[in-house]
Parts: C-alpha cells; structure tokens; sequence
C-alpha cells in the first residue's frame, strides 16, 4: 500500500464516522493497547458459512473501532475462502515491525490483523492471543478470533469464554449451529453464545426462530444464546466483497448495513450487560 | 416518494441463468458444480449445483412452464441413468451423490395448482422459487421467493440421519438421534 494515498483515503473511509452526533464517537483519540487480563477474547464462527464469518470480522472490527475499542483479530480462512485482507483490500493498511497488519483508518484506534495461519494450528487459548507484537497495557482492546465450523477444532480450543455464532436461519443450519454449542458446553467451563442469524426471511420471523432456538439450546446445554440481530445479504454484501471495503463504511443506506451496524451495537451491550441470566442452572 | 419497480421480461436463457446462479451462491451459499447440463435430447439441467454435499438439479422457466416442467422430468431422469459417470465428473468426497439429488424448479410463475400437484404425485425432493427481474437489460435486479421451504425439507421419519450427520459434518458433536429430532422437531415448529 502506498502510504503517501493511504491518509487521504483514510479520510474518505472514516468521514462518516465524524458526522456522527455520538459524541463518545468524537472522544479522545488516545490509543489503547491491551494486557493479558483486561483483553476481551472473542471466537467468533460461522458454521457452514465461511466467508461470511471474515465477513462478519471485517465489519465487525471497523464498528469496534468506532466505538473507540482497538482490535487484533486473527482468522484462518481456507484456500478458497476470501481473506481478511481482501476484504478490506480498499482500505489504507501497512505491515508492523511486528509482522501483523495494521488498518490505518484516520482518527479510528488501531486495527490489527494477524496473518491466517495453517488450518490446523493450535488456536490461542484465553488471554495468550494478544502477547505477540502489540506494545503496552490498557483496558479497551478486543481481539476476534475467527474459527472454522469444524467440530474438532471446537474441542481444542481451550478455555474461551464467549463464542459468536453466525448461522443461516434453515433448520439444518441451526442444527449445526446447535452441534457446535453442544460441543462447546461440554469443553468449555463459563460459556457465552451469542447468534446472529442471516438468510432470506425478514428479520422478525428471523427473531422468532431465534428464540425457539434458544429456548431449545438453553434447555438441551445449559447455555442460553444471546441474540445479537439478523442480516438479511443484498446486493450491497458482494459489492461489499468484491471491493474489498467492508459494508459499515459505504455512504450509501441500505438495508444490510444498518442491520451490520445493529448487530455491532448489540455485541458491544453483550458485554456490557449482566450474564447471570446466560447460563442456565 | 415510493418507487414503483417494473418487472423486466428477459429471454436471455444464458443471462437469467447467470443471474439466478449468483442468487443461489450469493444467497444460499450453493456451489454450482456445472451450467448447461445435457443437451434438448437428452434434458438440459440449467444448473447442477450443491448444498451441503446435497446435490441439486435446477431448472429456470423463461417462457413456458409446461415445457420447462418436461424438461425438468426429463433432465432428473436422465441425470438418474448416469449418476454414476457424473459422480466420477464432478464428485468430491463432500458430495453425495447416492442420495435422490433436488429438483429445483424457478419460475415468474406457477400456473393453477401445478406445483401442489407435482408435490404430491413425485417422490423425489422438489423445490419451488418464484423470481421476478427488474430494472434494465444492462442492469437488471432479481427477486426470489422461496415457496413452502420448510416443507420442502423431508418428514422427519424419513430422514437418515447417518447422511445428515456426515453432509453436516456433526458426526463427532455426540448428539443422539433423539437430540437430532427433538431439535429438528422443535425447529421446524
């Protein structure tokens, strides 16, 4: 990336962001960075679906950091599957000493991404993802995780402790997506699930079905999901892809980022809120 | 101000294809594993496509239905007479073809009580979309509905559960048969 263009792009990117009348949005521009114990660990999968699992990261992060919150995500795409660098291919990025990849978003804290390593590499266990690379201690960073849908890499991914599902509203996708909880409950001690579902039904039948499938897992695992929103794909979502500019940065309205935007929100109050209810005796 | 959208007739077998292809990859998460399937002879699948190692015949009406529901017969049975070639063609070890493939039929429309007919007489999985195309030959946009979806999805006294696991790739998730259909049961309500 040619550093001279990436600034002025930058700008172009984030200036929707300073039209915002959030004024948290606007406050303070200091940069944060993580300690072990204060970073927020998220898995995030999307069984069956994934593409639209780095699709996910990749929005997903730049809404992080509009809400001030500094992110290292790192994820593991196949062969085929797109990439967290091709999904932000449009935006200004340049690698760190370090060797991770830094979205340089003007105004926004950093964005760090961590090259996808092989399929079958150890995933991180709580806290140790961060260590490499990223200097200094704060209070704000969250770092995503991408996961395959894989069920084995479901047991081996150690003590995690909150885990976002994205799956298509089908039955048989929910069923997957109720096999990977299943196989999490029982590995992982202080699970949250939260879900977001996409697919073409609108996205009050979505919130139904939803809420079926909670009260289904609750009951069957012990772990009830919190329901972070639904998106409903649109054109938006390839153009999205094949601009490599994820879709919260778009000028234009559409349905799908808003409903991207929602489901930001809605992950930033899941961990503002009270999990007593999340887990049931 | 309300936009009032036009719908957009197009004739263009090979264009609407192309079109509907993106639907189900875009949408559905499909892969299409071939266009143009067959000849006029022998049946010609618009698409052979997947889902979940399942996989699927489908057929785009763009002028008449009645034809197009001949050409669907013909094409399913013609794909069934040579599945084991087409498994060697196109098969990898997440696809099955041993399984009745699905026979997707998209059409702007559905006249009389045709499809709750076909529904009823075939035993072979069947699927319906309606489509509507907008805007311009250059640019057009697509509307599909997916018609009893979930009633597309077999009873559950007839599902095997042994392929589901494996399409699912849930075989070592250590849910029972009974979890399974308790769940799907529940689902589905």
């Amino acid at each position: 990336m040619d550093d001279t263009q990436g600034p002025v792009r930058g700008l172009e990117q984030v200036a929707r962001f300073y039209l915002s009348d959030n004024q948290e949005d606007r406050a303070g521009l200091e940069q944060h960075h993580p300690s072990i114990d204060t970073l927020r660990t998220v898995f995030v999968c999307a069984p069956g679906s994934p593409k639209m699992r780095t699709f996910l990261l990749a929005n997903l992060c730049l809404e992080l950091a509009r809400n001030r919150h500094p992110v290292i995500i790192r994820d593991h795409p196949g062969d085929t599957e797109p990439s967290l660098e091709q999904m932000m291919k449009a935006l200004p990025t340049r690698h760190t000493p370090e060797g991770l990849l830094k979205v340089c978003l003007y105004g926004l804290p950093d964005i760090l991404i961590k090259a996808g390593d092989s399929a079958g590499q150890r995933l991180p266990s709580r806290g140790e993802e961060p260590s490499a690379g990223i200097p200094g201690t704060g209070s704000e960073w969250f770092s995503l995780v991408g996961l395959s849908g894989s069920i084995e890499r479901l047991k081996g991914m150690g003590q995690g402790s909150k885990v976002t599902l994205m799956s298509r509203d089908d039955p048989m996708s929910l069923l997957r997506c109720y096999a990977c909880i299943h196989v999490l409950a029982t590995s992982v001690p202080d699970l949250y699930v939260s879900l977001i579902l996409h697919g073409v039904g609108d996205p009050p039948t979505m919130l139904r079905r939803s809420q079926l499938f909670s009260e289904i897992v609750s009951r069957k695992c012990g772990v009830r999901p919190r329901y972070l929103g639904s998106f409903v794909p649109d054109a938006w979502l390839e153009h999205s892809i094949n601009e490599g500019k994820p879709l919260v940065l778009f000028h234009e309205a559409s349905p799908a980022r808003e409903q991207m935007i929602t489901i930001a929100d809605q992950f930033l109050l899941w961990f503002r809120e009270d999990h007593s209810e999340a887990r049931v005796p | 101000m309300t936009r009032i959208l036009k719908p957009l007739h197009m004739t263009d077998q090979e264009q609407v294809t192309r079109i509907c292809a993106h639907y189900f990859v875009a949408e559905r998460g499909f892969e299409i594993l071939e266009y143009h399937l067959g000849n006029l002879y022998t049946g010609s699948v618009d698409l052979l496509a997947a889902y979940e190692g399942r996989i699927y015949l489908i057929f785009i009406n763009t002028a008449n239905f009645s034809d197009t529901l001949v050409r669907s017969l013909t094409g399913y049975q013609r794909f069934m007479q040579n599945r084991e070639f087409l498994a060697r063609a196109y098969g990898g070890e997440h696809l099955d073809f041993t399984r009745h493939p699905v026979l997707a039929i998209l059409s702007p429309s559905f006249p009389g009580d045709t499809a709750l007919v076909v529904q009823e007489t075939l035993r072979i999985p069947v699927e319906w979309y309606r489509y509507l195309l907008f805007g311009s030959q250059s640019n057009p946009e697509l509307f599909v509905e997916a018609l009893d979806r979930e009633k597309a999805d077999p009873p559950l006294e007839e599902v095997d559960l042994g392929a589901l696991r494996t399409n699912l790739h849930i075989e070592h998730a250590g849910l029972s048969d009974e979890d399974i259909l308790d769940f799907l049961e529940k689902i589905r309500a």
